[in-house]
């Protein structure tokens, strides 16, 4: 007869064995009833694809962004006319997306900005040649529609050229005087040197339908992963899990079919949403083997971390609630809602202990300095980490839940 | 049972089961105005520039430069070795701009021949002012050598003498630069840097929120819990009208407190307040009126609550509550008026950026508002038929 302790132990290993069979059984029904009732078709596949081009459709749009910038120049000076002329003729440039068209005055300036028919308008006042040749401080104003910051931006800088340039003319006329020379002789002197040459980039710009693929795929691996967390909860509420494990699968079994079942949904998800995006769309995302690898090890970490959390559920809708706290929290910290890179310092050093962070960041090397997967195996590493980490303590709490 | 008595049941009902709920109170109240603080702080803030500099032997003129971009406010400054790994940061947006400084600085700023590389990334919104930034501690350092090389080219005297002189002149003529002005009626002046995102935000949950609520409709269908409330003596057309009151009391509720926390917290404008009344009440409306239709449409709770947010954030993306209609490209622009998101924010940028009162927002008022009626007049159909059929 055996003793109490011989049967926990029996026990024990009955629960803990893994029967490739019955684990393959259960993820085939667990997939075939995701993909039935379409909750896994959208998570895992239109969700993503949806949403990706879309904002992938609006960022592309920056590529295009023209707007039209006012000056108007109420000094009408030998000091501000090569100005206003130098802007005006670059209007010319076929390759500019900022043109400069010349208004009366302010007020009409003014209004022009108000309803939008200017992004942005440069005033320079009346007596700026005057001051500038005095030795003064010469000011110039902007004029902005606080909607419209990125046009505010553009005319910002180019007033600040302007008044860099005049203050570099001033400097000089002044050393001139004090060295005894003649100020009106300026304009034989070579000009000012441009110090400042914009360089070319390495590598290939970022590809918004590829970034957004990505970022919209992560956000939505947390749903359709933690649909094995929310499957044990409702099955064993309705007993089916009971009845499963009373014909002798292992609870162990049962666990890792429904993750191996999720897991599969989604990175299926994640590689139609690259295929799709750069087969249709034409999205760089670069070295397909790192792609695929990273792939990967993203549904490995998000699966581990969203199987630890869920694992604290212990009704369906505290797992819908974990889930949905959990993938949105880190999409926020991991930098998936803000566009490639906008993201402040403070948050990208947060983004870096995200899976979402690292995923991104592994995604972005890829695409856009065209990495290999040893350039990324940092990334790759953490992503592991977090897989591991989280999935053996969350799969081992949903296997107390499966057996209890 | 009156329609008014069957709206305070519903509404008490709903309500109830929202709070018990705390995923749906997470979306309601915690995410939007997480949400509302990190994309405030991300795209409003006074821009933070990170500057990547590659400086590979030491020159005068190049620590100072790196020298006052330290102690420039707002700048962070890391250093780089190579300029192809600094290239690369840049396009990823690691550092918002790059600066390569040549080995003889000095001396080619003496002979007017220095070439100071400037790395940014052209179609990233922050590269223009990193870039100002850059441009004015360069001028700074540059422009008195310049200065003295020119001036010794026309007066004959020794470059070194010149330079000095220039630096000496320099010291006494301030940096200038310019100043900027807020346009808008009467709203010359700057506004809290959360004055977009807090209006996007509010658009963009209260929609999310009262579609993804259609979950809650769905289950009192299915439950068959609509279907007893008529075996009462309550009408078909009261517990329609009590859904719709319901709905929209929670759109509202959510609506109101964004404004609040917009107001009081972040310091936003939210203009005339008769003109933000009703758009913030019309702007429910919508919502209540997708959320109910959703729910007389919807087959099961759990695809309706996870669709939901789905639709609400690609609808929203569409309206410009993610990316600013400013920068949509236009046929893009011309698909998003096709979304209320983007008739609300229009209505919400004439009140806070322009300062425009009620009269003026008549346009997305009356869109917003047809909107409403086309959803629910739909929704009650489609409800009617599922109730008394």
């Amino acid at each position: 007869m055996l003793h109490p302790p011989e049967v926990a132990a029996a026990r024990r290993e009955l629960v803990g064995r893994v029967e490739p069979r019955a684990v393959a059984a259960i993820a085939r029904t667990e997939v075939t009833k995701r993909i039935r009732n379409r909750s896994a078709i959208v998570t895992a596949f239109l969700g993503p694809l949806i949403l990706a081009l879309v904002f992938g459709l609006l960022l592309g749009g920056t590529d295009d962004f023209s707007t039209t910038v006012g000056v108007v120049d109420l000094d009408d000076s030998e000091v501000s006319a090569p100005f206003v002329d130098a802007l005006v003729g670059s209007s010319t440039d076929e390759e500019r997306t900022v043109e400069f068209r010349v208004v009366g005055s302010r007020d009409e300036a003014v209004d022009a900005v108000d309803t939008g028919d200017l992004g942005a308008a440069i005033v320079v006042p009346a007596g700026l040649g005057a001051t500038v040749l005095a030795g003064g401080t010469p000011e110039v104003e902007v004029l902005r529609d606080p909607s419209r910051t990125l046009t505010g931006a553009i005319a910002h800088g180019v007033a600040n050229r302007y008044l860099t340039t005049l203050r570099t003319e001033a400097i000089t006329a002044g050393a001139v005087g004090v060295l005894g020379g003649d100020t009106s002789d300026l304009g034989a002197a070579t000009p000012p040197a441009d110090v400042l040459v914009d360089g070319e980039l390495p590598g290939n710009e970022i590809s918004p339908l590829a970034f957004f693929g990505a970022s919209m795929s992560i956000l939505l691996l947390f749903f359709t992963v933690s649909f094995a967390a929310r499957s044990i909860i409702v099955e064993r509420a309705s007993g089916v899990l009971g009845r499963i494990l009373a014909a002798g699968v292992s609870a162990r079994s049962v666990v890792m079919g429904k993750v191996v079942a999720v897991g599969a949904l989604g990175l299926t998800g994640l590689l139609v949403v690259w295929l799709v995006t750069s087969l249709v769309f034409g999205a760089t995302w670069g070295d397909p083997v790192g792609v695929v690898v990273v792939a990967v090890c993203t549904v490995v970490a998000v699966a581990g971390v969203a199987t630890f959390v869920c694992g604290f559920a212990r009704t369906e809708q505290q797992a819908d609630t974990y889930t949905s706290a959990l993938a949105f929290v880190l999409a926020l910290l991991g930098g998936n809602f803000v566009g490639p890179g906008e993201a402040p310092a403070a948050l990208r050093s947060l983004a870096r202990l995200t899976p979402n962070g690292q995923a991104l960041d592994a995604f972005g090397r890829i695409s856009i300095d065209g990495a290999s997967l040893l350039d990324v195996a940092p990334n790759v590493a953490a992503l592991l980490a977090f897989g591991i980490g989280f999935g053996v303590v969350g799969l081992a709490r949903i296997e107390r839940t499966v057996r209890s | 049972v009156t329609a008014a008595a069957s709206a305070r049941g519903f509404t008490r009902v709903i309500v109830r089961q929202l709070f018990a709920d705390r995923s749906a109170l997470f979306f309601m109240f915690v995410l939007p105005v997480a949400v509302i603080v990190i994309i405030g702080a991300t795209f409003g803030a006074t821009p933070s520039v990170e500057v990547g500099v590659v400086a590979p032997a030491p020159t005068a003129a190049g620590d100072e430069i790196v020298d006052r971009l330290r102690s420039t406010p707002g700048v962070k400054v890391s250093t780089y070795d190579d300029a192809e790994a600094l290239g690369l940061d840049v396009r990823r947006r690691v550092v918002t701009i790059g600066l390569v400084l040549p080995n003889d600085l000095d001396a080619a700023l003496v002979e007017g021949t220095a070439r100071i590389t400037v790395l940014g990334e052209p179609s990233s919104s922050v590269t223009g002012s990193a870039r100002d930034v850059v441009a004015g501690v360069v001028a700074d350092v540059t422009a008195p050598i310049d200065a003295g090389r020119r001036a010794a080219e026309l007066t004959g005297a020794p470059v070194g003498v010149a330079i000095s002189t220039a630096e000496r002149v320099a010291s006494a003529i301030p940096v200038a630069t310019p100043t900027t002005t807020d346009v808008g009626d009467g709203r010359e002046a700057s506004l809290s840097r959360f004055s977009l995102t807090a209006p996007q935000n509010l658009v963009l949950f209260v929609f999310i929120n009262a579609v993804a609520g259609g979950a809650a409709l769905v289950r009192l269908r299915r439950t068959g819990v609509l279907r007893r409330v008529l075996a009462g003596p309550t009408s078909a057309g009261s517990v329609i009208l009590g859904l719709g009151v319901a709905w929209v009391s929670i759109a509202l509720v959510q609506s109101v407190l964004i404004l609040a926390v917009g107001g009081l917290a972040f310091g936003v404008d939210w203009g005339d307040p008769l003109g933000a009344a009703a758009l913030t009440v019309v702007f429910a409306a919508v919502g209540g009126g997708a959320g109910l239709l959703v729910g007389a449409v919807g087959g099961n709770e759990d695809r309706v609550s996870s669709i939901g947010p789905l639709v609400g954030i690609g609808l929203g993306a569409l309206g410009g509550c993610m990316i600013p209609l400013e920068i949509f490209p236009d046929a893009m622009r011309t698909v998003s008026r096709a979304v209320p998101h983007s008739w609300a924010m229009q209505g919400w940028q004439q009140l806070v950026f322009d300062g425009e009162s009620l009269a003026d927002i008549t346009g997305p008022l009356v869109v917003l508002t047809a909107f409403a009626v086309v959803l629910f007049v739909a929704a009650a159909a489609v409800l009617r038929r599922s109730l008394t059929r």
